[in-house]
């Protein structure tokens, strides 16, 4: 026990006095900070991911040893990773990642982006690596178990099958959070300690604070209601005049886009025409006297001089003038207390030069639809919103895990994790897939080709419907954006991909692996 | 001691597993309407040569293969029944391990899947691993293992629960000499504490010296039922054993039985060997045409591998595998206290010692059928002590 504990201090000291000679050096050699180049990081990466790795394996261990038959089967799939190298091998490659980035980037560019890449490209990685050591670990932790007759020895033990099952997902899930814990410090140290670097203003230092490293509510406008009245209407006027849309386009798809018209025509300004936008539910920041953001991007249809345009901006019935840059996201601060009692904030763009309107360039801007214009506010931490990221990140990996563990219980090692990897890349992807296959086939002219590729279509988008949650709960550019993510958010994840897909992959899974004969060879 | 009016530890009835092809064709009749009944404190014994449906009748009692048709019982359950798998302890025919894990961690592995306190375990996993001869080795993952020692961990994982029914599915293979010494003392030993092994080999000698009962499979079909006693017995001669007769006296008794009209057949060989049984077993089935899935009785070496090669003389051969084996050996412990012939070198005495029907000869191994290694005995003992009322 002492000894132990004596040998592990031993270690532990020698590698810091590694990792301070490697800073050292580094320092030396003239790098002012050492952290700000790239071996100065890698050296703190290694330490640090090295001593995270061995704390929570230590933990995660003593969690294992606890008595309940699952968790060995549990623990003996975290030691087969562990010793197998997988894990090792997963955070060095991050560590390799993470280490690198910074120093590819231009130190021209503004320290908000190279923090906001950063950051996109860490969890980036962390999700991708995580997920494709899921997919393959699943799967090969349970059909190579059966391939290589493992499984006769273990299944002749008292443990169900449903259990046994229980007890390999619970190993995956328990190093997913091991390796999800050392990742995802390891990026947010990194994220802070490129977010102490100069800026290249002012300016930027303070945005990398107001626009990265925290957690804002949004707020979209609401849309006016007469929008999909006014889209109806055009949509009967057509009908009416047997127009040729109709023929080519199914009327739903037309439908849509109609809508899609009279969002984008709300959300433009014709030159010297206004248009009013209320945003709801700002109740809270008012309450809490938190400055409004508003963030919105303005595309013009013809380029300004400068690229900047001059236009008037109404707040509770007072009227100024907006200096304003188009085509680039734009932030402009409001006090809290020009949201009135019902939490509503309304803002009047009047694209006209007030003072004056001869100089008005004539252009017609546009918000684009999505998120070209909204309110937001700071609601939480930059760390809450990081763990809660990951927390989905987390769950979303107990579906692959699941649905890998149901793969594999009645398909060869390859072909499970084929399939697993399939469903992954369709399900990361079904918000894409969605919106291209909304529209897949429509201009086909020959009968049997459009009923073909009707097929297609619908079972692409069965599919990519099915597994729509997985890309709706995406952490990663909320995180990035420095955008709020609602605990809510966990429990629906929770409750959708955790409960609903990974439930209902388990029970597949444990059908089949119950009604299947274990030492069945087929060849 | 105890009354046998128990429901047998293993009950087959009609028992019928046809395998099928990817198109359910039907492929290959591996076990064909086997009835079998295991008495509990038996040590049973399933032979057959080689695809014979040994090991798939015993994957069916363990519920890894679903009979096509026919009943199992095994204590009086279904075989996919969970709580009574922890009353059994199964050796399958190769030793499938987790590579990664040492032999200590193997062994907790499955003693917690039994929810064995953690004491319990180590002090069961410290004593098997002695008696497996693997105390030394115990922290090097068994994927570094060799043949024999993963079968040694095989067999150490399946007695961790201290099995009411021990399976050994050719338990032997792989083993050196001492190894198999240890398992048949073991079999004999839980025998005599009452427990119920059901033994299957291709190996007569594993099966003659410690089964109570055999059958023979052939073809997945009974060839033959019975203790060894019954299958062994001659019933067409008799065998007067006495004293060492001189050659004149032996002439003497010759002559006084051909005066009567009687053959004598032999002077040695006081008993037939399962070998004889086996073969002739094999040998009938052929002649009967009768059909098996596995591997059939080789033919004459290859014509190209014998042509003008000089036979081997086959006993110099077996003689200096022997002495190999013998060198490979440690020198045995100097034993001072114990009368038992128990050297481990003599292993072959040792053997003959123990399936010669001579209960007068050993007074001081009767309770102890000669343990080759006094530490061996003890941790049985202590391992098994629990509910052992002697
Ligand atoms: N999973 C399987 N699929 C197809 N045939 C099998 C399978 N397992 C065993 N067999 C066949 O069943 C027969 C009996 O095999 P087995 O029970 O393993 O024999 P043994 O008596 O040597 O243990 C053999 O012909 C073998 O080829
Ligand atoms: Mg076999």
């Amino acid at each position: 026990m002492t000894s132990a504990a004596v040998r592990w201090g031993g270690r532990f000291a020698l590698s810091l006095a590694a990792w301070a000679a490697v800073e050292g050096l580094v320092w030396l050699g003239g790098a002012g900070d050492p952290l700000a180049s790239a071996p100065g990081r890698a050296a703190a990466g290694v330490f640090a991911g090295a001593w995270l790795f061995i704390a929570g394996f230590a933990l995660l261990r003593l969690l294992l040893g606890l008595e309940w038959s699952p968790l060995g089967v549990a623990r003996a799939v975290v030691e087969e990773a562990v010793r197998m190298r997988l894990a090792v091998a997963f955070i060095g490659l991050l560590i390799f990642i993470l280490a690198a980035l910074p120093a590819m980037q231009d130190a021209e560019t503004p320290l908000r982006y190279r923090v906001q890449t950063f950051l996109s490209f860490g969890l980036g990685a962390t999700a991708t690596l995580l997920s494709l050591l899921t997919v393959f670990l699943s799967c090969a932790s349970l059909s190579n178990e059966i391939q290589d007759h493992r499984i006769f020895t273990v299944m002749s033990k008292p443990i169900g099958r449903g259990p046994y099952l229980l007890g390999k997902w619970l190993g995956l899930m328990l190093l997913n959070a091991l390796l999800l814990a050392v990742a995802g410090t390891l990026v947010a140290g990194f994220t802070w300690q490129l977010a102490r670097e100069t800026g290249v203003d002012t300016g930027d230092a303070l945005s990398v604070r107001r626009e990265v490293l925290t957690a804002r509510e949004s707020r979209a406008p609401e849309p006016a209601d007469d929008l999909e009245k006014r889209a109806l209407a055009r949509l009967n006027q057509l009908k009416k005049d047997g127009s040729p849309l109709l023929v080519e386009m199914r009327e739903d798809a037309l439908y849509a886009q109609l809508v899609g018209q009279e969002k984008k025509q709300w959300l433009s300004l014709a030159p010297h025409g206004q248009e009013t936008y209320v945003f709801d539910g700002l109740g809270d920041a008012k309450r809490e006297g938190r400055e409004i953001q508003v963030r919105y991007l303005l595309r013009a249809s013809q380029a300004p001089p400068e690229n900047t345009v001059t236009i008037a901006l109404e707040i509770n019935g007072r009227t100024g003038t907006l200096r304003t840059k188009v085509n680039d996201y734009q932030l402009m601060s409001v006090p809290p207390e020009a949201v009135d009692e019902d939490g509503r904030l309304t803002l009047r763009f009047i694209n006209e030069n007030r003072r004056h309107p001869k100089q008005t360039f004539e252009t017609t801007l546009t918000f684009p639809p999505g998120d070209g214009l909204e309110a937001m506010y700071e609601r939480g931490g930059f760390a809450g919103n990081f763990a809660r990221g990951l927390a989905i990140l987390w769950l979303k990996l107990g579906f692959l895990a699941m649905f890998g563990l149901a793969a594999a219980t009645f398909l060869s090692f390859p072909v499970a994790a084929l399939m697993t990897l399939a469903v992954f890349v369709v399900a990361a992807a079904s918000g894409f897939l969605i919106d291209a296959l909304a529209y897949f086939g429509d201009n086909e002219r020959s009968e049997t080709l459009k009923s073909a590729t009707s097929a297609v279509r619908w079972t692409g988008l069965l599919l990519a419907e099915i597994l729509g949650p997985y890309s709706r709960y995406a952490p990663a550019p909320k995180i990035v954006d420095g955008r709020y993510i609602p605990f809510g958010d966990v429990l629906g994840c929770a409750a959708s991909i955790g409960l609903v897909w990974t439930g209902l992959s388990a029970a597949v899974a444990w059908l089949i692996f119950r009604a299947r004969e274990l030492a069945r060879v087929q060849v | 001691m105890v009354a046998n009016a128990q429901t047998p530890v293993i009950e087959c009835r009609g028992l019928t597993k046809v395998f099928k092809d990817f198109w359910l064709r039907p492929r290959v009749t591996a076990v064909d309407g086997l009835d079998l009944v295991i008495e509990p404190h038996q040590v049973f014994g399933l032979l057959g040569p080689n695809g014979s449906g040994k090991s798939t009748t015993i994957k069916m009692i363990l519920g890894l293969l679903f009979p096509t048709k026919g009943r199992i019982a095994i204590f009086g359950k279904l075989p996919t029944d969970v709580e009574t798998k922890a009353r059994i302890g199964y050796l399958p025919e190769e030793s499938y391990l987790y590579r990664f894990l040492n032999a200590r961690e193997t062994l907790d592995f499955y003693g917690r899947i039994f929810n064995l306190p953690r004491s319990e375990r180590n002090k069961r996993i410290d004593m098997l691993l002695e008696m497996v001869g693997l105390e030394g080795v115990q922290r090097r993952p068994v994927g570094e293992y060799s043949k024999g020692m993963q079968r040694r961990i095989g067999l150490a994982q399946a007695l961790i629960n201290d099995p009411d029914l021990l399976i050994l599915d050719e338990p032997t293979t792989g083993l050196d000499p001492l190894g198999t010494r240890q398992i048949k003392d073991l079999i004999l030993h839980l025998k005599q504490r009452g427990k119920t092994v059901l033994l299957c080999s291709h190996l007569l000698a594993d099966v003659e010296d410690v089964c109570d009962r055999v059958t023979v499979l052939y073809g997945g079909r009974i060839r033959a039922l019975g203790t060894i006693e019954e299958l062994l017995s001659v019933s067409d001669s008799t065998q007067i054993e006495t004293e060492r007769l001189e050659p004149a006296l032996v002439a003497k008794v010759r002559e006084l039985i051909e005066k009567e009209h009687r053959k004598v057949h032999k002077v040695e060989a006081p008993r037939r060997k399962l070998e004889a049984l086996f073969l002739e077993i094999v040998q009938k089935a052929l002649s009967e045409g009768a059909a098996t899935s596995g591997a059939k009785t080789g033919g004459a070496v290859a014509e190209f591998l014998a042509a003008g090669a000089a036979p081997a003389p086959a006993d110099e051969g077996r003689q200096v595998i022997a002495g190999l084996v013998e060198a490979a050996k440690p020198a045995p412990p100097p034993e001072v206290s114990k009368p038992e012939p128990a050297a481990p070198a003599a292993d072959a005495r040792v053997l003959d010692a123990l399936t010669a029907p001579k209960p007068e000869a050993k007074p001081a191994s009767e309770e102890k059928p000669s343990p080759p290694k006094a530490v061996d005995r003890s941790v049985i003992d202590d391992l098994l002590k629990k509910d052992d009322p002697s």
